[in-house]
């Protein structure tokens, strides 16, 4: 028996790395999961496929097209019960030289894209008197990040709305949790390798060593304490933030 | 995904108590061997009667649960001596069996599994601290002190064992079993989580 037997679930930005593991974990918990990403590509279909779910590609940047999608998996699954916010995108420059649009771009997809999902899903989950949303933020929204002053800002704010949604929705039986992973063992890490000129392998080693855990993380570790917050059995997590980053914060706050 | 630890042996101090009677049958049901350490017997595998604050009744204890189950992978700290009163009405006692419940037993089981956990490269350990802690309560003064001194102590521990393979964590508040879902998930799935309090509290308190 899973943690979320035949329980209907969204999972936004679900292509690849955090977004996919938590798709597949949450299936192995018996979830029956919609999976999200920006575009209705390759990628999308083997997540889906590995996850055992259905797609639900749509850009939450664009209004009607999340409007749409909820629609078509609503009418697919049954009203959704667990919501995983997760889609993020990333464009990382030094403040002064960021291009403006890309700058909103990450404001616009990481905290009103979600903020549209929500805003879908809500009534439904307030008439049933029930609901799990599990927003996925980063610890650079707790500590800020140099070049990420976009994607940072996103994120804190993600933070803001997560526990601002868990005091407004708890009396409604609505429980809203926030996740603030640090280091993670995801394509993202690639980008950063050829961003900085190095091997991998190489990446890795610089970010394990300010971690007193000694390692990145896996998405599957987050994918856990996703399932794990979306669960009933779990008890009342209401507005936490729960950090699964080997210790790293403990270093920087 | 890293797991923690095979199903084998878990101490549970307050066993006898609401939230270590709950961690006991909890961590029964994920196959663990489950010495329980309290005051008055406890549940579990094996009962062990011994007072936390007694560092070589507790180191005793842990040798017996070695000799008899096998070496503690998993340690929940959930002793606990809870005395609600108005700031200066309690004595001077009280307040100090207070503070060595709380801190002095949490660390002195730490201190007797750490050195096979360490020695192992692995180990949970689960503490217990507070909403109290965590939050001001009127009237709780001595209590948030007793308590949120496991807070400091098991962030600093967390770090300092953390690269010797053991993860340290807290559970602050919550009721018996959504702590024993906590521990249960930490055990299992809380690999990468060093220091962290979690709250299953009904509440944003952390």
């Amino acid at each position: 028996m899973g943690l979320l037997d035949g329980v209907p679930a969204l999972v936004t930005g679900a292509a690849q790395g955090i977004g996919r593991a938590a798709a597949v974990r949450l299936a192995q918990e018996g979830a029956r999961v919609a999976v999200n990403a920006r575009l209705d590509d390759e990628r999308l279909a083997a997540a889906v496929a590995a996850a055992g779910g259905i797609p639900a590609p749509a850009d939450l940047a664009d209004a009607s097209a999340v409007h749409a999608m909820l629609e078509a998996v609503e009418a697919r699954l049954g009203p959704i019960e667990v919501l995983v916010a997760n889609a993020a995108r990333m464009s990382m420059s030094p403040y002064l030289d960021a291009d403006p649009e890309a700058w909103w771009q990450q404001l616009d997809v990481n905290l009103t894209g979600h903020m549209r999902v929500i805003a879908g899903l809500l009534p439904g989950m307030r008439h049933r008197g029930r609901g799990r949303i599990v927003i996925v933020s980063s610890y650079w929204g707790l500590i800020g990040w140099p070049n990420a002053t976009g994607y940072a800002s996103s994120k804190s704010a993600l933070i803001a709305l997560g526990r601002s949604l868990a005091r407004e929705l708890a009396p409604d039986g609505i429980h809203v949790s926030i996740v603030a992973p640090g280091v993670i063992d995801t394509p993202q890490l690639e980008v950063d390798a050829r961003d900085a000129g190095k091997p991998l392998a190489e990446m890795h080693a610089i970010y394990a060593e300010g971690i007193p855990a000694g390692r990145i993380g896996t998405a599957e570790e987050v994918a856990a304490t996703i399932a794990f917050l979306a669960a009933d059995r779990s008890g009342a997590y209401d507005g936490q933030i729960l950090h699964p980053n080997g210790g790293e914060l403990r270093c920087s706050a | 995904m890293a797991r923690e630890t095979e199903p084998a042996v878990a101490l549970v101090t307050g066993a006898a108590g609401g939230i270590g009677a709950a961690v006991v049958a909890r961590l029964e049901r994920e196959g663990f061997r489950v010495a329980g350490l309290d005051l008055r017997p406890a549940a579990g595998t094996l009962s062990l009667v011994a007072d936390v604050t007694d560092r070589e009744a507790v180191t005793a204890a842990v040798e017996e649960v070695g000799r008899r189950l096998g070496q503690v992978s998993v340690l929940v700290a959930a002793a606990g001596h809870r005395v609600a009163a108005p700031f200066g009405t309690l004595d001077e006692a009280t307040w100090e069996r207070m503070l060595q419940v709380h801190l002095g037993g949490t660390g002195n089981a730490c201190a007797a599994v750490l050195p096979v956990m360490l020695g192992a490269g692995r180990g949970t350990v689960v503490t217990l601290s507070s909403r109290e802690a965590m939050v001001g309560v009127a009237g709780e003064a001595y209590r948030a002190a007793a308590t949120g001194a496991v807070l400091a102590f098991t962030r600093s521990l967390a770090v300092e064992v953390a690269p010797r393979g053991v993860r340290v964590n807290c559970v602050a508040a919550g009721a018996p079993d959504a702590v024993a879902e906590t521990v249960a998930f930490l055990v299992r799935d809380g690999g990468f989580y060093v220091g962290q309090v979690f709250a299953p509290a009904g509440e944003a308190v952390t």
